[in-house]
């Protein structure tokens, strides 16, 4: 990180947004000089007039906490595992403000309520593991709020939470700046994250800042091509749908390496001679707002950019009646706790009841939070894990009951790519063995034609045949993934089950590897099986979508029609909590429409399962279950709610 | 700062053996020192016909003389060169062990491999064996199975080796657990790898760093092992030159030639102290703590650049 330079006003947001390696979180940790002793800080920190750098650590302790309050990424490993909540909370009070043991517990039932927590005192002699992630990040807001400090700096709060949860957190921070008028540091990787919280947006790129401005400012006339690209290259829900993402070429560069010139030449679209050799300094751009680039951006705008290149045939024309994929009423459950004799043992139904077909050359989205089944879903259909009853059929091939040869025989027709590009590949084989792997397997190529087939798979994915001799650990995420799917098409499959491919990737490298996923998908006549959290991601990949909610679908039909008219109240509160990178929509929304945690899936709510959740909850929603019931043209919800597809045609 | 977790930088691959040496003397100092004590007496044992002065088992009629030029480390009551006698020794102290501990690997880690990759009967018939075997005392051990397979340095080596297996068995077992539940076995079941593939090619080739710091800090107990049954003679038996067997012989005769028992004791002390310290180094070249370390330092490094 070098020469970043900012400022935080009384009551302000600022939110710092870049991605991984960036120096986002080195700049928010250097305020309190907590950064590792090997780094080297230069320049000057002020807070309120006073400079930071040159405090003594019994000065810094009286700032750290007290005035400057942090809220990490991961709040389990931010609380003490072995002491209760409320020990750790009554210690803050007590170490800072000198209250009485009985003044801070009453303070921290307070604080835990404004956060909140539902009944407080209860939760004071909880451990940090009874909460949900959620909960446990309202915990650490409570205590950052504790001593009522004058700025909060939150590192990626909201990364490791569910959409949902996301909403809610987002709305308890907005609540509090609001109300104490404290200052908000805000770092995240995601933009729409911030777009409704932040007042200033700065965005970093290797280290620099390379524009900051007024949020609204920013999202409508970015002035940095970076910006611009970070914009353009995320699917919408509020926006037309696209064919083709636009997508920043290239890859991060190496921190390591000191390169003349703009860090962004190698992936601008707008990059002339003078960025090769000159690096531009942050001006201003327009009022208040200022970016470091040669280029003068006032006339471009984010629409014109995002705008599809062409217009390639689309999945969905092609995807004909036929049916490749079909699931009829599988379950999976996963024994759990000890087996007592004569008792049946407890198990956790992860996958309870799904059935779903899959046209031949079609992409079936799957969302859903964290512990809905989707991916247990995914690995059942290619019969990774055990399903424990139902039926798959793959192209007249009951998959779930044959055996391990017939198995085999079928492997190189279905193949999945996995969502953490880090460990789906073996450290100790090189690109090519993990490539070929597969073909040696199969003896699919013969031994002098092994060697050739792997460097075209490398070409398939975009990736140079020098790759070929590496080992992952010297790839970055986005290149692992074009391995992971070279390995997935190498038997030329025609069904792969993608569980997350994007989650783990940078913003920039999202774009290029699910356009990679659409232009295979069209050469290759491709049907994807797309896994996701990511409502928008999934809006864009998919031509038809589940919903899944604790192991059962709640709802299901073609993309359009789910997207534009959601009948069950949990896709309605999904798409209603997914961030959108613009600044006004997402100030508009207030309330987070859907309260709560996600059930423990072992013990599922009695009659619907969303009822402990959902807004129009009645009677009969708490004594049975609903059925999947079919709303016409193939739209199907399990709400008791729902209204017909028929119905709404004939009123048109 | 990343959002998604710096992967560990991976060990070099084990081909690398001059990076590997290099980092084996370096850093550590009293660790340095101890890698290239074991390697002079690797030296020492295969270079023994050349660099001894005389035949270790030659008696001559020189008894009980004291260290002197011509005998630096003195002579036996057989009048047999004790220096001679400790260098011919390094060769058995160092083959005893190393026989030993590959013993206990090539039967404990595909023992390990096993249970940690099966079902859990196989798994749980192999682990409590293993655990019944842990519940005794090593030496204790290694006295039942020479009891039982009779004395002489070759049963010696295969009681060290079963003594040692279910170590080696418990670590290949618990690091099979973790490789297996990594995405990487699970995209080679995709792929269609037999059970027996995805063992050799995705779990094998994961666990090696483990199988080798676990080698080579066994190597010192080994040593002790092999002394003490030598010393108690169920070892080689005299005139087979061994710092054990002569340590137990000159015990008898330390009021009248100290040096017989104290030139032998003094080599078995260094070579425990040495080859401990290996292990430790070794650990610590291949330990993912001290990665960690130097990631997190690289990391902190690019962060301010």
């Amino acid at each position: 990180m070098r020469g970043v330079s900012f400022a935080l006003e009384q009551g302000e947001t600022l939110a710092i947004v870049g991605e991984s390696g960036c120096g986002k979180s080195a700049s928010a940790l250097s305020l309190t000089r907590l950064l590792p002793p090997t780094a080297r800080v230069s320049g000057s920190i002020r807070f309120l007039g006073e400079d930071v750098l040159g405090m003594t650590d019994q000065e810094l302790r009286e700032i750290r906490g007290r005035q400057i309050a942090m809220v990490f990424q991961d709040p389990m490993s931010s609380l003490n595992p072995v002491r209760t909540i409320g020990v750790q909370m009554e210690e803050m009070l007590r170490v800072h403000l000198n209250m009485s043991r009985r003044q801070a517990r009453a303070r921290s039932v307070e604080l835990l309520a404004s956060v909140g927590i539902p009944s407080p005192a209860r939760q004071m002699t909880v451990y940090p593991h009874q909460l949900s992630g959620g909960m446990r990040q309202r915990v650490m807001i409570a205590m950052a709020l504790s001593c009522e400090p004058k700025v909060v700096v939150a590192d990626e709060p909201t990364t490791a939470l569910d959409v949902s949860i996301q909403a809610q957190i987002l709305e308890l921070l907005r609540r509090i700046t609001e109300v104490s008028k404290t200052s908000l540091l805000m770092v995240s990787h995601d933009l729409s994250v911030v777009a409704g919280l932040a007042d200033r947006i700065a965005v970093m790129y290797a280290g620099e800042i390379v524009e900051s401005g007024p949020t609204t400012r920013v999202f409508d006339h970015p002035r940095h091509p970076y910006t611009l690209g970070l914009l353009a290259c995320i699917p919408r829900l509020d926006g037309p749908r696209t064919e083709t993402l636009r997508s920043i070429e290239g890859g991060l560069p190496d921190p390591l390496a000191r390169k003349s010139g703009c860090p962004f030449a190698p992936r601008c679209a707008f990059v002339m001679e003078r960025c090769l050799v000159d690096p531009p300094a942050l001006e201003e751009k327009a009022l208040a707002q200022v970016a470091a680039c040669w280029a003068d951006l006032s006339e471009v705008t984010v629409a014109e950019v995002a705008a599809p290149v062409a217009v390639s045939p689309s999945a969905a024309s092609r995807a004909n009646g036929h049916v490749l994929l079909s699931v009829a009423d599988l379950k999976v459950h996963f024994p759990i706790g000890t087996a007592i004799p004569f008792r049946p043992r407890p198990v956790l139904r992860a996958v309870d009841g799904v059935s779903v077909d899959v046209p031949r050359g079609g992409t079936l989205g799957i969302v859903g939070e964290s512990g809905c089944g989707k991916t247990t879903t995914g690995r059942a259909v290619l019969r990774l894990v055990e399903p424990t009853s139902g039926q798959i059929r793959f192209d007249g091939h009951d998959v779930a009951h044959i055996g391990p040869d017939e198995l085999k025989a079928l492997r190189p027709r279905m193949q999945m790519v996995f969502q953490d590009p880090y460990s789906s590949l073996n450290p100790r084989l090189t690109v090519a063995d993990a490539i070929g792997e597969p073909l040696v397997v199969h003896h699919a190529s013969q031994r002098g034609a092994l060697r050739p087939r792997i460097l075209e798979l490398l070409e398939m994915v975009g990736l140079p045949a020098r790759l070929a001799s590496r080992f992952p650990h010297q790839l970055s995420g986005g290149q692992r993934q074009r391995v992971g799917i070279a390995r997935a098409l190498a038997l030329r499959p025609s069904l792969i089950v993608a569980d997350e491919p994007t989650s783990a990737l940078d913003v920039s490298v999202r774009a290029q590897i699910l356009n990679l996923m659409r232009r295979l998908q069209d050469e290759h006549h491709l049907t994807y099986v797309f896994i996701s959290h990511d409502l928008s991601i999934v809006r864009h990949m998919s031509t038809k979508v589940a919903v899944m909610y604790l192991g059962k679908i709640v709802e299901i039909a073609d993309r359009d029609t789910l997207y534009s008219n959601p009948q069950h109240p949990y896709t309605q509160a999904l798409l209603a909590v997914v961030p959108v990178p613009d600044p006004q929509i997402e100030r508009g929304r207030r309330r987070a429409p859907i309260r709560g945690d996600v059930p423990n899936p072992a013990n599922p709510p009695r009659g619907c399962r969303f009822n402990t959740r959902c807004p129009h909850a009645f009677d009969r929603c708490f004594q049975e279950e609903p059925e999947l019931a079919d709303l016409g043209r193939g739209h199907r919800a399990a709400c008791f709610l729902a209204k017909p597809e028929v119905a709404k045609d004939q009123l048109q | 700062m990343s959002t998604v977790a710096t992967p560990a930088p991976r060990a070099a691959p084990l081909g690398d053996v001059a990076r590997f040496a290099a980092a084996l003397t370096s850093g550590d100092r009293v660790g340095a020192a101890a890698v290239l004590f074991i390697a002079f007496v690797v030296l020492v044992a295969v270079l023994a016909p050349v660099i001894s002065p005389y035949d270790p088992v030659h008696t001559t009629s020189d008894t009980l003389a004291a260290p002197s030029l011509q005998h630096p480390f003195g002579t036996d009551q057989f009048g047999r060169d004790m220096l001679s006698r400790v260098i011919w020794g390094a060769r058995i102290i160092l083959l005893a062990p190393v026989v030993g501990i590959s013993i206990s690997t090539v039967i404990g880690v595909p023992l390990g491999l096993l249970a940690g990759y099966s079902t859990r009967w196989i798994s749980a018939a192999i682990m409590r064996a293993m655990d019944v075997m842990l519940a005794f005392p090593g030496l204790l051990l290694v006295l039942i199975v020479v009891t039982i397979i009779g004395a002489g340095l070759v049963n010696v080596m295969i009681a060290i080796g079963i003594s040692f297996v279910p170590v080696f068995a418990r670590v290949v077992y618990g690091s099979t657990l973790a490789a297996k539940g990594q995405d990487y076995v699970l995209a080679a079941k995709a792929v269609g790898c037999s059970p027996l593939r995805i063992i050799a090619v995705h779990i094998l080739p994961n666990v090696t760093t483990q199988i080798i710091v676990i080698a080579s800090s066994a190597i010192g107990w080994a040593i002790l092992t092999a002394t003490t049954l030598n010393f108690l003679g169920f070892g080689v038996k005299l005139p087979t030159p061994d710092w054990g067997a002569d340590l137990s012989a000159g015990k008898d005769w330390l009021s009248l030639a100290w040096w017989i028992a104290t030139f032998p004791g003094l080599a078995i002390t260094a070579m425990i102290l040495a080859s401990n310290y290996l292990g430790d180094q070794v650990a610590s070249v291949f330990d993912p703590q001290s990665h960690w370390r130097d990631n997190a330092t690289r990391v902190g490094m690019e962060e301010v650049s």
